[in-house]
């Protein structure tokens, strides 16, 4: 029922209702919550900025879950890129002045996983803005009418769940 | 900005502030209360508890702790109780208290309510009274014969087995020394001058012509007899040898068989006059009673805790993680270490003088660098402690001194000076008594 919800949002938003830049910009945040590691300071900083800022909820929760899944493929990327930044003389005063500082020391940068997929979050955000705008007013003009057409939308459409549950939100309503 | 996030943000953060301060300290209250009660076995009661954020500290007001033995008295009570808090380590999820001070200590206290903590238990025999009762019947038995004319009956020394051994003992070294002469005496030079010149004879064979075969074979025959004669002795010497190591390892045995043997003469003669026991162990029991000797053992039963408790000074490997999905933490150089729990400076001081005091306790004191320091006091006893776990071998000293302790209507005093570097154990307990004995056997 969540994904079903989730998707409908998803879909609400893309198709009309909210601007490319709410949705462009949920995406992105839940970019950087997907993937680093669940538990980290930056991402209690992420998930007050969704909360606080006007970007689209649904979309960063999507974003959130698949790049938490493609996050692992990341992995190995993120650990080689964090070491060599961690490793690296020039910065070691930065990471040290991380390390000693209480509230900093929780954000775990010193963590090869946690900094790396910080950096290839913040290497992905201008693009993954950009081209998250670009692609929702694609999407509007270009690609709704023909997901419409698909068979994967309608048997979602038509399933009994779905049906169900729209019944159950008119209720609501 | 989207202003109902930020309003229930807020509202939940209001909401978790306001839950933290009036609900932490009842939580904390009734955790100290309830863990207390459990490790203790009897009431640990809490007036109040206060939760202060800056700085951060908690107060505690009206601690009493029960008495195990007596139900409505408490073992301790303080007025109040402040903890200083670090805050640095408290984002490390370490505890660093930086000062635990308390005002209003006194011991043995009345209280209202009963103490005891309601459990199946065995029935209790009133220690006190068992000693009391102990002491007067030793003291009774030992009037009571010293008023009568002791009949010793006749025994002869040769019946005592520690003598048996003592003579025993005389013989084995006896032979010991025989031995020790033989093998002094034994003299080598005979067979080692006949083997020497044998060897110069079997040097010189030239054989030319048929006569010389029989004289060489004599000379070779000379030698293989001189070989086997040396052999010979090499041989009784080893024989003489093995005997002597025997010899001594009976020695040693017998000398330590007489330690014994004269605590069962001792005993048997005892028996024989039927006199108390006058040795340390029991005299201790005796005099001090079972409750002083049962409160020593359990006194060095804690300090032998607090001494494993205390951890050496160890380097701990530190696991190697997978990098995949976890990472690598990489340390670099800290300008201040943490150690995971640390009691920087405790003291809970009573309007009579007493007090309790702990320094630098820590759970990795090789971090903090200084060793824990623990001290108390009260109208009769004191007793001072150190922990050190800075360096690779853990030292420790511990001083111990209670003093004018009732024993019927005698007084005592007991002094303990014990010193632990590593696994070497150096201690020092002395005891005395005043008014033991009745005035008129003075």
């Amino acid at each position: 029922m969540f994904w079903m919800k989730l998707l409908k949002k998803l879909l609400k938003a893309l198709n009309a209702d909210v601007s490319p830049s709410e949705v462009a910009g949920g995406f992105v945040l839940g970019v950087f919550l997907g993937l680093s590691p669940t538990f980290s300071l930056h991402n209690l900083l992420i998930v007050t900025l969704i909360i606080i800022l006007k970007v689209n909820i649904s979309a960063a929760i999507f974003s959130a879950l698949v790049f938490g899944i493609v996050g692992y493929a990341f992995d190995g990327l993120s650990h080689q890129l964090g070491r060599a930044l961690l490793m690296s003389a020039p910065l070691e005063g930065v990471w040290s002045f991380f390390y000693n500082t209480p509230l900093l020391a929780l954000a775990r940068f010193h963590n090869t996983v946690v900094l790396g997929s910080v950096v290839i979050s913040l290497i992905l955000l201008m693009p993954m803005y950009i081209y998250g705008k670009k692609f929702v007013v694609y999407y509007r003009r270009d690609l709704s009418h023909k997901v419409e057409k698909m068979k994967i939308y309608k048997i979602v459409k038509s399933s009994k769940i779905y049906k169900f549950y729209m019944k159950v939100q008119k209720f609501k309503v | 900005m989207r202003w109902k996030g930020f309003i229930t943000l807020a509202v939940l953060f209001a909401l978790t502030v306001a839950g933290s301060h009036f609900l932490a300290p009842r939580i904390i209250q009734s955790s100290i209360e309830k863990v207390g009660t459990a490790v203790w076995g009897a009431r640990v009661e809490l007036e109040e508890v206060r939760v202060s954020y800056s700085p951060m500290a908690l107060r505690l007001k009206g601690l009493a702790v029960a008495s195990r033995t007596k139900e409505f008295e408490n073992m301790m009570e303080v007025e109040s109780m402040t903890f200083s808090l670090l805050v640095p380590p408290l984002l490390e999820r370490k505890i660093n208290i930086e000062e635990i001070s308390g005002k209003g200590l006194a011991f043995g206290t009345e209280r209202e309510t009963s103490g005891f903590v309601p459990r199946k238990e065995k029935e209790k025999k009133d220690k006190a009274q068992i000693w009391r009762q102990q002491l007067s019947d030793w003291l009774t038995q030992v009037k009571k014969r010293a008023a009568e004319r002791i009949e010793i009956p006749e025994f002869s020394i040769e019946e005592l087995d520690s003598f048996k051994k003592v003579r025993q003992t005389r013989d084995d070294l006896e032979n010991l020394q025989v031995q020790a002469d033989s093998i002094k005496e034994t003299d080598a030079r005979p067979v080692t001058s006949r083997i020497e010149n044998s060897v110069e004879d079997a040097r010189k064979i030239n054989i030319k012509s048929e006569r010389d075969i029989a004289p060489a074979r004599d000379k070779i025959n000379e030698l293989q007899s001189a070989v086997k004669e040396a052999e010979e002795f090499i041989n009784d010497l080893n024989r003489k040898a093995s005997e002597f190591q025997s010899g001594i390892s009976s020695v040693i045995a017998s000398a330590g068989e007489i330690d014994q043997a004269r605590r069962g003469d001792y005993r048997s003669v005892m028996d024989m006059m039927q006199l108390p026991s006058i040795e340390v162990g029991d005299i201790a029991e005796t005099v001090f009673g079972p409750v002083v000797v049962d409160n020593f053992m359990t006194f060095m039963g804690y300090l032998e805790t607090a001494r494993k408790y205390i951890p050496p000074r160890t380097e701990k490997k530190k696991a190697t993680r997978p990098p995949r999905f976890k990472g690598e933490d990489i340390a670099f150089y800290r300008e201040k270490m943490y150690p995971p729990f640390l009691i920087e400076q405790a003291l809970v001081s009573g309007a009579g003088g007493e007090y309790v005091k702990f320094e630098d306790f820590s759970s990795a004191p090789w971090i903090h660098g200084r060793p824990a320091v623990a001290a108390a006091a009260a109208s009769n006893f004191e007793i001072n402690a150190s922990f050190d776990r800075t360096q690779d071998t853990p030292r420790d000293l511990i001083v111990f001194q209670y003093r004018d302790f009732a024993i019927d209507q005698a007084l005592g005093d007991l002094n303990l000076r014990a010193e632990f570097t590593g696994r070497e154990i150096d201690s020092r307990i002395v005891w005395s008594g005043r008014g033991l004995l009745p005035q008129d056997w003075l």
